[in-house]
């Protein structure tokens, strides 16, 4: 027996020695996820005030919530957000990796022009598009306005795009409750793809990478074109990576609050609440003094429900034409 | 091996009970007294730039004369990160002796029992006399009782104020200030205008931001009031407060200029305004930044003499010792004295909190330094305070983002806009 197989048998099979490795990602796990996520669903019983638990309320913050317009339409919002962010994140991320996935020239410069802002903080990137996107002193309204564009209000503009759209053609009339997104919503989504979009390409290239070359030579020698060998063999082999791809765009997404709160207002959220997304009306509510964390984590506990059964419904529609 | 397992679990013992020693110790955040007879005690608060540096001054000044206290100043920065780490705070029990609050915030501090009755030192040996309480100003000690007890105390209270160019003024032919609204009107349209003839305005009579501040204070020299006698209903969509929203409406979209957040302050700096309205500790950021002639007027009056002051008071937490209590009491009592008021308002721009201090050296000082300044604070003599329930500091938010906002971006009509945002309060108060 050498010292090696010794090792194998007595400690690394000893699950004793297995619990004890996972101990400190186990704590980690249980005092900042776990407890947490258990206490929101305790508290969100309960009538809570600066920080004191005032009483049991049972559903009632259940009940308020269903019948406050602001959760509805901040949920609204959010919907916007991740159908905005989502399939463009995706498209855009996927068409990067298979362009980045060819040989070409200063290949790991452009690899590092995509990832850089996901490395760069995100608190600065929201502050220099703040600047990018105002009215008066922005970038974007300098180059609108060179090329001979109208400048926009960006972030300050309440009014949805739709609408805006239906007015520039000269359409007198459009239905109020179709007016979609507003442009400020929309300049935060931009920025949300933006600042994704180099993630997704990451997990795109390894999926890429994964595919193995016999099933492109076998394709070509079978003389498909190139379009014909990306649907027929890289779009179903890197099926498992989109679905992965699509499911934590998803969910981010619908957490989003961080360039919500930085980009939007005075008051955040602005203009008009348009920009107030679900996890913003949830902060608002818990953590401004006026506010009721059991409230808040009644809000919490049904962006969670939304969440999780969404990711279901995504494995029930889409797990079955992935191939693994 | 045995031996080693069970020393680490000693150690680990060791450290937690030790852990939980020290956080159960003493009373409230501030540091117990180590024996060398000085109170240390914790204030938090929201004071940044200048006004930070001049509360600085001021506590350090109060350190130096009281050898036996000392108290910490801690910034948060901004209210509302203040208002987070005293929700904390209290959930972990270790709350500050003294911070700054909202009204609002102080009526969940007292329902939670967190909040010290002030009552008790101001009738006691060290307390405040009739005479002196009297001297505040009129509202201010009222905005801080509670059922017939005082549970916080006046500290940083402003209230708002005209600043006006004066050179822009000269060039239109006027000399003062607009002291009504029709004046308001026709002053901004005069100085609206275009100075270098190319066709395009590049001078505005007035800016401001989206400010649920200045329609309440329009809306009560209207004549109308924020909420119904009772507290429990909207009352801001009323005749008067339509009249009033539609003249904002009219005084900073046509003549005027709506920006976000303060930015309005820095265009009048830089001279493209003619007016704008502001708090008065607006003028400690705006010192030495503008090369013009300017001056401070009071508000423009119509109906009613009427304004609302802004602005924290100070609690004293009452999970703190009795020493730390009377301690920040004697801070309380030392910042609120005419002398040090006096220093605090001309520091900053606050309003002094006491009568007497605008007739002290210092004051009439700063009156001479700043044109108007004194006839701005004669505001405070009827100015009054707004509903201070944590249900109108959640309704609030309704009338500047459904009402106000809604009609400057012209998104709503005035009347549309404040019955969308009474229904949405009316909502909020009922729960």
């Amino acid at each position: 027996m050498t010292w090696l197989e010794n090792l194998r048998r007595k400690k690394f099979m000893d699950p004793l020695t297995a619990a004890l490795y996972l101990v400190p990602a186990g704590i980690v796990v249980i005092v900042f996820r776990m407890i947490p996520i258990v206490s929101a669903f305790i508290l969100s019983f309960f009538d809570v005030k600066m920080g004191r638990i005032r009483g049991f309320v049972g559903l009632a913050q259940y009940v308020r919530l269903f019948q406050d317009p602001t959760f509805f339409s901040s949920l609204g919002t959010t919907v916007y957000y991740v159908a905005g962010v989502v399939p463009v994140s995706l498209f855009l991320s996927l068409l990067a990796a298979v362009l980045l996935n060819q040989k070409i020239r200063a290949l790991g410069l452009y690899r590092t022009v995509f990832f850089l802002p996901v490395v760069t903080s995100l608190v600065a990137v929201s502050m220099v598009w703040k600047w990018i996107f105002h009215p008066r002193l922005g970038l974007l309204n300098y180059i609108f306005e060179v090329l001979g564009g109208n400048a926009m209000v960006w972030l300050e503009e309440p009014r949805g795009i739709f609408e805006m759209v239906a007015s520039g053609l000269g359409w007198g009339w459009w239905p109020a409750g179709l007016s979609g997104p507003s442009l400020a919503l929309i300049a935060v989504i931009i920025v949300a793809i933006w600042r994704g979009i180099g993630y997704n390409i990451v997990i795109f290239l390894a999926g890429l990478q994964n595919i193995p070359n016999q099933y492109y030579e076998a394709a070509r020698i079978d003389g498909a074109n190139s379009r014909g060998v990306f649907w027929k063999v890289t779009w179903p082999l890197l099926s498992p990576t989109t679905f992965y791809v699509l499911l934590s765009t998803t969910i981010t997404s619908f957490q989003v609050f961080t360039q919500i709160y930085l980009m939007t207002g005075p008051p955040v959220g602005g203009p008009m609440g348009t920009t107030k997304v679900i996890v913003y009306y949830l902060f608002e509510k818990g953590f401004d003094a006026g506010g009721n964390m059991g409230y808040a984590s009644a809000v919490a506990l049904i962006l969670f429900v939304i969440i999780l059964s969404l990711t279901l419904v995504q494995r029930r529609l889409v797990e079955s034409r992935v191939y693994y | 091996m045995k031996h080693r397992l069970k020393k680490h679990w000693l150690l680990w013992v060791l450290l937690t009970t030790s852990v939980l020693a020290i956080s159960l110790a003493g009373c409230g955040g501030g540091k117990e007294g180590t024996g060398d007879g000085v109170v240390r005690l914790e204030f938090w608060h929201a004071m940044g730039g200048p006004l930070g540096d001049a509360l600085d001054a001021l506590v350090a000044e109060f350190n130096g004369n009281h050898s036996d206290i000392e108290i910490q100043s801690i910034s948060m920065g901004r209210y509302q990160a203040l208002s987070q780490k005293i929700m904390a705070a209290v959930a972990a029990d270790q709350p500050p002796d003294l911070a700054q609050v909202y009204e609002a915030w102080t009526e969940n501090l007292i329902e939670n029992g967190s909040a010290e009755s002030m009552t008790a030192y101001i009738n006691g040996p060290n307390g405040l006399s009739q005479e002196e309480l009297d001297d505040f100003i009129p509202g201010m000690i009222e905005n801080s009782t509670w059922d017939g007890e005082i549970y916080s105390f006046p500290f940083n209270k402003s209230v708002r104020a005209l600043y006006w160019n004066k050179g822009a003024f000269a060039e239109v032919g006027l000399t003062q200030a607009p002291t009504n609204w029709d004046e308001y009107l026709e002053y901004a349209k005069k100085l609206t205008r275009d100075t270098d003839g190319d066709g395009e305005i590049d001078q505005w009579g007035t800016a401001g931001q989206i400010s649920a501040w200045m329609f309440e204070n329009l809306l009560v020299q209207n004549g109308g009031e924020i909420l119904t006698d009772d507290g429990t209903r909207a009352a801001f969509d009323s005749p008067e407060g339509v009249e009033a929203l539609e003249f904002m409406v009219e005084l900073l979209t046509e003549y005027g200029k709506v920006t976000s957040g303060y930015e309005y302050q820095n265009d009048f700096q830089a001279g493209k305004i003619g007016m704008v309205e502001g708090s008065t500790v607006s003028l400690s950021f705006m010192e030495g930044k503008y090369t013009f002639d300017m001056a401070l007027a009071p508000l423009p009056e119509n109906k009613e003499k009427a304004s609302f002051f802004a602005g924290t008071n100070v609690v004293i937490f009452a999970d703190s010792c009795d020493p730390n209590k009377r301690a920040a009491w004697e801070f309380v009592k030392w910042f609120t004295s005419p002398e040090i008021t006096a220093r605090w308002a001309a520091m900053t721009g606050y309003a002094p909190v006491r009568r007497s201090a605008m007739n002290l050296p210092v004051m009439q000082e700063r009156f001479t330094e700043v044109e108007g300044l004194e006839s701005v604070f004669t505001q405070l003599e009827y100015a009054s305070y707004e509903p201070r329930s944590a249900a109108w500091y959640a309704g609030r938010k309704y009338l500047e983002e459904t009402g106000v906002e809604a009609a400057l971006r012209k998104q709503m009509k005035p009347g549309e806009a404040l019955a969308a945002a009474a229904r949405a309060v009316n909502a909020e108060l009922a729960r």
